[in-house]
């Protein structure tokens, strides 16, 4: 069993446009970690998930459970590591919220009663009540749709949880469910978040991004001293 | 909304609501037909079309002023081509065409109303429809009312720093429209990237049906002998 | 114009629905032929955006505003066989969902909106695009897309026996017109901001780089012939309706004869007892069959003889 869960090395991408996203990032990240992932907008922080998970393919070595990120593993790399992104939107795309938990297990193989019965496990540990289970997807709460989509990820049993600014248009109390929630989740989680507070609450640990390189890579409270990263200090 | 209301109204249990979907398409084919085949319905003829169509509405539950009143939005549109009728001479065509039309158009829309869309395009796959096409109109209708949201946002804003009607304010309209187009092209890159991210084969996964009862027998039977028994009253 | 249930005469809008169903199997398949797989939620999401700009109001004149139809510029951004699926799509939701355009008279809208439309709104678009006129190209598109669907809308009811006197016949014309060229100029006008905002966004912009510019222009040719000529018959129907007898003349002078085509007209047969059935309906009602099939005939044709390369843009 490799000893990290998530080895980066000398990650670089060049937009198609020519300029440097990316700039020789290395990092690791052990079992049972969260990192939370810090920087202005635009440093690279949404590029840098992306990568992960095999859907930009920059130079550079990434390895997922001692897997290499590769063309030929995407599919199992994408069993491995789920990603959620910030528009909730853009992922609900199936006519009703059961149905898209269930969009991941049936293209993992599982026959259509065994994906129903993860998609149903996965919503319920989100906590979406089953009165939801055949409503599409507009008729729900930002806070709803978030969690909806998270399900749809956990359905799949990731091993590695890529979070994209996930506290984006949460009022507080949809904040304070998701981070009791996210509490509970068993898996390595990957945090791009502006939130300071919310950070706080699910790691202890962080790397810090500017225009693609990494900056630093230490305890979060250190470095949001180091950098000013909390705006109401 | 017209898409909210429906999405409240399609998720009834009423036993209309669960009939099979393949059967309510016949049923409503049968309808519509038999009534085009009529070129002249009698009253007694155009009384029992409305009288089955309001007993479904009230077996499937659905707020009968409400559909009255959305039934009559139709209307205008086939007033004028009955007025054209009506002044070129023929105006015992031009009532038929009227009633006809309308009544047409109010099965659809109890069809519709007491049906999700998606369980729709699952019919239309059983029957063979272009799978191509299914998926392309199931994205479009999970799409079209989140673009439309902000369509008239953007409107709203445009409104409220208008200028004269004028080439500027097309230009303006079409830089409005270009931006909406910019945001739904990356939109659907997101989508497939969040498809993707659940390992996303190319297919989607085939609808399923749950068997057909004896009530979806009986309600096909029914359709073909109210279809057949039309011609003969 | 989306044509509503029980207007169009049964020979008509059987024969469009009969001729829809194995057209629209074609241009889905053509249409997934040349749509990798990360292109389905652009025709989804494409579909949503003109869909939902359809409804916005353009200012165009003094108290006027405009709207978008949109086949033009889904054809130049997606290509022509996508464009004419998408369109497709949102007519079925129209239908269905709004009531807006008939269940049985989807076969006669699909064909003038999102085949023949589509169509007549990409050729011209596509043939100047190498060109400097590569903006009247598109503004023509928009027009013509518009203007057909409009005259072969109103060519399918004066078939079906709408005797729509001269003067509303002209009127309806002249507002298919209208509305013609302001389609044509909100599709150059957005197709400019899109390109200036996301250049490489439209196929015709990726087309410019297609190395064989004379192989495409004839591979067009014939549907382009098909086009013109269901067109004139249109035109011809529409004209002739205006004058007493004209259709049967029409009829006669395209040496249609009554009797020409007993394959086809004995399952019609019994709908012209119970529908407005004289003999002239009927004849003309089989000149519009015939050029129906020749449009067929061609579409098959153009299909099997040309490779079915990806480049049709």
């Amino acid at each position: 069993m490799p000893e990290n869960l998530l080895e980066v090395s000398g990650l670089t991408y060049h937009q198609p446009n020519g300029s440097k996203a990316l700039d020789d990032i290395s990092f690791f990240l052990g079992r049972n970690e969260n990192l939370i992932l810090l920087g202005p907008n635009g440093s690279g922080k949404t590029t840098l998930l992306l990568h992960l998970n095999g859907t930009l393919n920059g130079s550079g070595n990434i390895r997922v459970e001692g897997l290499e990120v590769t063309s030929r593993n995407l599919p199992e790399i994408r069993r491995k590591v789920g990603i959620v992104f910030q528009d909730a939107d853009e992922q609900l795309f199936m006519p009703t919220v059961l149905e898209d938990a269930m969009f991941g297990p049936l293209n993992l193989g599982l026959s259509p009663a065994e994906a129903e019965a993860a998609a149903d496990r996965a919503l319920a540990d989100v906590g979406i009540g089953k009165d939801l289970l055949r409503r599409p997807p507009f008729q729900l709460s930002q806070g709803e749709k978030r969690r909806v989509a998270l399900a749809g990820v956990l359905a799949m049993r990731p091993k590695l949880l890529l979070l994209d600014e996930p506290t984006t248009s949460l009022d507080p109390p949809g904040q304070k469910s998701l981070v009791s929630l996210l509490r509970t989740l068993p898996q390595s989680k990957v945090i791009a978040t502006h939130d300071i507070h919310f950070a706080a609450q699910l790691g202890s640990r962080a790397i810090f991004l500017d225009r693609g390189r990494l900056l630093a890579d230490g305890s979060l409270s250190e470095i949001v001293q180091r950098y000013k990263w909390n705006p109401y200090d | 909304m017209r898409h909210t209301t429906f999405a409240q109204w399609s998720s009834g249990d009423s036993f209309v609501h669960a009939l099979d979907p393949r059967v309510k398409l016949v049923s409503l084919a049968c309808f519509v037909v038999a009534l085009a085949l009529v070129p002249y319905p009698s009253p007694i003829q155009l009384g029992a079309c409305l009288l089955l169509l309001l007993a479904v509405v009230l077996l499937a539950r659905l707020p009968a002023l409400h559909i009255f009143q959305i039934s009559l939005l139709s209307v205008p549109f086939v007033g004028f081509f009955a007025i054209v009728l009506y002044l070129s001479g023929d105006a015992q065509r031009a009532w038929a065409v009227l009633a006809k039309s309308y009544l047409s158009a109010l099965s659809v829309l109890v069809v519709t109303a007491s049906t999700p869309l998606a369980r729709l395009v699952a019919a239309g796959h059983y029957f063979r429809m272009p799978e191509l096409l299914l998926q392309v109109t199931q994205l479009i209708y999970r799409y079209f009312f989140v673009v439309s949201r902000q369509a008239h946002g953007m409107q709203t804003a445009f409104r409220s720093r208008a200028g004269r009607p004028g080439i500027r304010a097309l230009h303006a309209s079409s830089g409005m429209i270009a931006v909406l187009f910019g945001r739904s092209y990356n939109k659907a890159s997101m989508v497939h990237q969040a498809m993707l991210g659940r390992c996303f084969s190319g297919r989607f996964p085939a609808p399923s049906f749950s068997g057909l009862h004896l009530l979806d027998f009986a309600v096909l039977a029914g359709s073909v002998l109210f279809a057949w028994g039309l011609h003969l009253i | 114009m989306h044509i509503p249930d029980n207007f169009l005469s049964t020979p008509v809008w059987a024969t469009l629905d009969a001729i829809a169903v194995p057209t629209v199997a074609v241009v889905s398949r053509k249409a997934h032929a040349a749509t990798d797989t990360n292109r389905l939620p652009l025709l989804g999401v494409m579909g949503a955006f003109v869909f939902a700009a359809q409804m916005i109001n353009f200012p165009v004149g003094v108290g006027t505003s405009g709207h978008l139809v949109g086949g033009t510029l889904l054809a130049c951004i997606l290509g022509p066989w996508a464009a004419a699926l998408v369109v497709t799509s949102i007519l079925m939701i129209q239908a269905l969902v709004f009531q807006d355009g008939g269940v049985l008279a989807l076969g006669a809208n699909v064909i003038n909106m999102a085949l023949l439309g589509v169509m007549a709104g990409y050729l011209p678009a596509k043939w100047l695009v190498h060109t400097k006129w590569r903006n009247y190209g598109v503004f023509v598109g928009g027009l013509l897309s518009v203007l057909v669907s409009g005259v072969l809308a109103l060519s399918e009811l004066t078939l079906s026996g709408v005797h729509m006197p001269t003067a509303l016949l002209d009127a309806s014309l002249g507002l298919f017109l209208v509305n013609a060229v302001v389609e044509g100029a909100i599709t150059v006008s957005v197709l400019r901001a899109i390109e200036q905002l996301q250049p490489g966004a439209t196929q015709l912009e990726l087309g410019s780089e297609s190395p064989r510019p004379a192989r495409s222009v004839w591979k067009s040719l014939v549907p382009a012939f098909a086009l013109a000529s269901i067109l004139l018959a249109s035109v011809g129907v529409l004209i002739a309706s205006t004058l007493p007898d004209g259709l049967e003349h029409l009829a006669k002078a395209l040496g249609i004869p009554f009797g020409g085509y007993p394959t086809l007209h004995s399952p019609l047969s019994e709908y012209q007892i119970q529908a407005l059935g004289t003999s002239w309906l009927s004849r003309a009602g089989a000149g519009l069959i015939g050029l129906l099939l020749i449009y067929l005939v061609c579409a098959l044709g153009g299909h099997l003889l040309g490779r079915s390369r990806r480049s049709y843009s």
